[in-house]
């Protein structure tokens, strides 16, 4: 499955709404309950799915969707 | 799977309690729950810690509303009395600090007096936190106490030299400790041994520290959680009253009722043996300290006895406040137990190595403790210690009416309605089978089946490998052998019959099947599948024999409900007759892949 589609799950899931689509475009702002709090689980819940851990500087570079998916493909890639 | 479940998972999985965290409360929602207000005041991050801690209080029927605290803002908000907190009116006050919110931490540079006055100083503003809460909200404290994060600064040293990180955290533990013993409406939470427990390399992330300001590792807040709403249901008198135990592979290795008493495996004389022992021993120990013990065991009742009385058993018949061992369904039983020791559900818990009864009880009744004990005896203890369900309980009603604090009565029933009947369950199980002829390869376990199966066996005739793998090539009988699948997994070839042909009847020799799959209409679709063999085989009549042993009891009416007719002194059945299909929940799998 594709990194985008695994992450729009943990998203789902964790605002509980399964009407959210992500492109990678969007900001944090465009999706209003995406506040510091559901970041935190979104961060956990992907290190989980993808087997990764992140940085404090790829933390500290995450506001939008093309850079999570960014980050987690760049781990992705380095780890096989 | 049902949500909820990942909060009894061991070890717990934060990550996964994170992500389901929305939907796990809605599937917890309970308007009959007990309502507590929890103000948490934190010296670092408490809004993750507080939504694991929601979901296990709403799993102990309370829900939970929250107060949080300024960040680092302990002190402060304890004695200047901050208005929200107060208008809170908090029923429990939990305070979430660490070693960084000290006063002040040792230097290398300090003297003997110079660590002792901050000592002094530390003791002093731990005090006046509690008294000020106490004062103005009444109520009940909970204190985290204080672990090392990671590294001190003399090494093994440390806990011996003026100035160590471990000597002076060791000492504010005591300091908290002491005051605990005073003062009644202060409760311990015991951090350090639950990071030490868990690892603090693991339970420590200085990355989590610095970006979130986490004190426990995001992943692990779910234990520390789970402990913590322990720690509160208990003050509510939710606390484990009773441990409903199976017998068979959980209090001893082996199964009485085919191994025999010499069979089975207890005593401190071998390392399996041990293992039960211990756990048995762990199990007597809960017990002197007030909890019940009851047993629920598919087993005939002397079977079970005689097991109990094995001299190299910790536990004995007297220890158990109930037998239950006989053949009825285990939700039954269970429900039978808590009538007649008059508890409800949610102060038991039930330990059985099978898991398809674990799912069973956990499926009847949803607030029954059902942990994941699996079926190795070495980890029954830590499975069980980590899933927190013995938290031992200190406060008298006299504390909590003095500190305003009052019980509140569930409006529960005492038993829970169950959310499923047998026959639902057994659906849920989505079982498969694999019926057909001996094969070569399975010569071996088939000729151990035989030799082992006491209890469904209508025969209890024994056979070498030879003789099975003459009869799988021999034309003058039909076998059948049985595996069954179901979505725990796959239980093995567990059944198999063997029946000789003699003009036109068919006489069965054999007929056996393991325990473990036992009241799940498995023996209907071998007899159905023998059926189907006669009618191709042109055989007339099949002619069944049930001869009785000390074991074999659970099979007695077997041919009866089969619709076999007695005839001198045997059983027949008759092929004319049209068939009654009796397993109606078990898929049969004709082509394997495997």
């Amino acid at each position: 499955m594709k990194t985008i589609k695994k992450l729009e799950e943990i998203f789902q899931d964790i605002l509980d709404d399964e009407a959210i689509r992500l492109t990678p475009q969007m900001w944090q702002e465009d999706i209003e309950d995406w506040d510091s709090l559901s970041n935190i689980q979104i961060v956990i819940a992907s290190e989980k799915e993808f087997g990764i851990k992140f940085t404090l500087a790829e933390l500290a570079q995450m506001h939008s969707i093309g850079e999570l998916i960014e980050k987690i493909e760049s781990k992705h890639e380095s780890r096989s | 799977m049902k949500y909820r479940d990942y909060l009894h998972n061991t070890p717990i999985d934060g990550s996964e309690l994170f992500r389901y965290a929305r939907k796990i409360r809605k599937e917890l929602h309970n308007d009959q729950n007990i309502p507590v207000k929890i103000a948490i005041l934190g010296g670092s991050t408490t809004s993750t810690i507080k939504i694991l801690l929601e979901l296990f209080l709403l799993d102990r029927g309370i829900t939970p509303t929250f107060y949080e605290s300024g960040y680092n803002r302990i002190y402060e908000e304890a004695c200047f009395s901050t208005k929200e907190l107060v208008d809170f009116k908090p029923d429990i006050i939990y305070i979430h600090s660490c070693m960084e919110n000290l006063c002040s931490l040792p230097e290398i540079s300090d003297s003997e007096s110079e660590v002792e006055s901050k000592l002094k100083k530390e003791e002093k503003h731990l005090a006046e936190i509690w008294s000020g809460l106490q004062k103005t909200l009444k109520t009940v404290i909970i204190q985290s106490n204080f672990f090392v994060m990671d590294y001190a600064d003399y090494g093994q040293q440390d806990r011996i030299c003026t100035t160590g990180i471990r000597r002076y955290i060791q000492q504010v533990n005591q300091i908290v400790d002491r005051h605990a013993i005073e003062k009644s409406w202060l409760y311990l939470f015991d951090l350090e041994a639950l990071t030490a427990k868990i690892g603090i390399r693991q339970c420590f992330s200085r990355r989590d520290w610095y970006q979130y300001r986490q004190l426990i590792a995001l992943p692990w807040q779910g234990e520390i959680a789970q402990a913590l709403a322990s720690s509160i249901a208990q003050l509510y008198g939710k606390t484990t009253k009773c441990i409903i135990l199976d017998l068979d592979n959980t209090l001893w290795g082996g199964i009485i009722g085919d191994d025999g008493l010499s069979g089975i495996t207890i005593g401190p004389d071998t390392p399996a043996g041990e293992a039960y022992f211990q756990f048995q021993k762990y199990l007597q120990r809960l017990k002197e300290r007030g909890l019940l013990l009851a047993i629920c065991s598919k087993n005939d009742k002397k079977n079970a006895i005689e097991g109990l009385n094995h001299p190299n058993n910790c536990l004995h018949e007297e220890d158990f406040a109930i037998i239950k061992a006989d053949w009825t369904p285990k939700n039954i039983a269970v429900k039978e137990i808590a009538t007649a020791l008059n508890l409800s559900m949610d102060s038991m818990i039930f330990i059985d190595d099978n898991p398809a009864e674990r799912a069973l009880i956990r499926e009847s009744y949803p607030d029954i403790r059902v942990p994941e004990i699996g079926d190795d005896p070495t980890r029954y203890i830590e499975i069980l210690e980590q899933s927190h369900l013995f938290e031992y309980q200190i406060a008298t009603a006299e504390d909590l009416q003095r500190t305003g604090f009052y019980q509140q009565e569930s409006a529960r029933q005492e038993l829970q309605k169950q959310s499923m009947n047998y026959e639902e369950y057994l659906t849920s199980l989505q079982m498969q089978a694999f019926i057909h002829p001996f094969q070569e390869l399975e010569i071996d376990r088939i000729t151990q089946l035989s030799q082992r199966t006491n209890q469904f066996n209508l025969t209890t005739r024994c056979y070498q490998k030879e003789e099975i793998s003459y009869i799988t090539k021999s034309v003058q009988y039909l076998t059948l052998s049985g595996r069954l699948t179901d979505r725990f997994g796959d239980n093995g070839l567990v059944s198999a019959m063997i029946g000789k042909i003699d003009s036109k009847q068919l006489y069965i020799e054999l007929w056996i099947m393991s325990c473990r799959v036992f009241g799940r209409q498995f023996e209907y679709l071998m007899f159905e599948e023998l059926l189907n063999l006669c009618r191709k085989a042109g055989i007339t009549a099949i002619t069944g024999k049930y001869i009785p042993s000390a074991k074999n009891n659970p099979v007695k009416d077997l041919y009866q409900t089969l619709g076999f007719h007695s005839e001198d002194g045997h059983m027949i059945y008759d092929m004319s007759k049209p068939l009654e299909k009796k397993c109606t929940i078990i898929e049969r799998i004709t082509h394997e892949n495997n």
